[in-house]
């Protein structure tokens, strides 16, 4: 994949709004932000306050639950140690313009693009991401079995 | 046709006699060799080869002219076979093979490439796959206006 493939720029659109407004950011990603030195903290969070007048390529994610056809977006801030932002548009029914939805090393981002359209690598982030959320949204009941089954030898051994 | 394996010593004889078959045995083992292989294999080298086998042929048969019988087709016959034999992974004939090792070495190879590119899928599509999972709990989570949110990690200057 070429590095300015899909590239897009926003600037100029007259109905947009200020870069910036409208942007959301979840409290996971500002957390990350915060454990990231000043300098990286800071080219981040300027790289997301001009969303989505920056400069932005498509990148094949596949998040569990989304409906077909959303697109996600990656940008690269100026610090090349900086975490490259990922974001979409707001879906449906949820506020603001713009999500940001994660942060991504560069490395792994860069290493990611390289092979994204690739089936198998495709078919592993997807079964990692369908997964992982699986597993974060255990049902009570499932969590205190598994909390049962892992103090169960504990007490035998008692 | 027959072929000995590399492993074999050349028959013993007079001095020198047995000098230039060993010197002879050594030449022909380093075509079996590694770094031999990946050299003779290049684009360009085996061009040349390929270019120079046929160069022999044409200027054969314009100073001999055509031979009356097989036998003075010869020279000809083993330039081409000393310039082929490089790019031949196998010989089979009369029920005998003889397979070269560089054929079982490029097959490794191929395979430990093919490993090694289905690893790097395998850990990149874990990672982004991780990333997939961030994005779904992200937008389940409560989220703030950038502006807002961000405000404490781009100082003005001078403050």
């Amino acid at each position: 994949m070429a590095a300015n493939a899909g590239v897009r720029r926003e600037s100029g659109r007259e109905a947009d709004p200020a870069p910036g407004s409208g942007v959301l950011v979840p409290d996971s990603v500002v957390s990350t932000i915060a454990g990231l030195p000043a300098d990286q903290a800071d080219s981040v969070a300027r790289t997301i306050l001009r969303i989505p007048a920056v400069s932005a390529q498509p990148i094949p994610l596949p998040v569990p639950g989304d409906p077909d056809g959303t697109t996600y977006w990656a940008t690269e801030p100026p610090d090349r140690a900086a975490p490259v932002v990922l974001y979409r548009a707001a879906l449906p029914g949820e506020d603001g313009r713009f999500l940001v939805v994660a942060l991504m090393n560069r490395e792994a981002f860069l290493r990611y693009r390289s092979v994204a359209n690739e089936p198998v690598v495709q078919a592993v982030a997807a079964s990692v991401a369908a997964g992982r959320v699986a597993a974060l949204n255990l049902p009570a009941p499932s969590q205190a079995a598994v909390l049962h089954l892992v103090k169960e030898p504990t007490a035998q051994g008692a | 046709m027959s072929a000995s394996t590399p492993e074999q010593a050349p028959p013993a004889g007079s001095q020198p006699k047995a000098g230039r078959l060993e010197s002879a045995w050594r030449a022909a083992r380093m075509l079996d060799d590694d770094a031999w292989r990946k050299v003779s294999h290049a684009g360009p080298l085996r061009s040349v080869r390929w270019l120079a086998v046929l160069g022999f042929f044409i200027g054969y048969w314009d100073v001999n002219g055509t031979p009356h019988a097989l036998i003075g087709w010869m020279p000809v016959l083993i330039v081409a076979v000393i310039g082929f034999l490089p790019d031949t992974s196998s010989i089979s004939f009369a029920g005998a093979t003889w397979r070269a090792a560089r054929h079982e070495a490029d097959r490794a190879e191929r395979a430990s490439e093919e490993a090694e590119r289905f690893a790097v899928y395998v850990v990149t599509g874990q990672s982004a796959g991780e990333i997939g999972g961030e994005a779904a709990q992200a937008a389940k989570l409560p989220a703030a206006e950038a502006e807002e949110a961000l405000a404490q990690f781009t100082p003005e200057p001078g403050s």
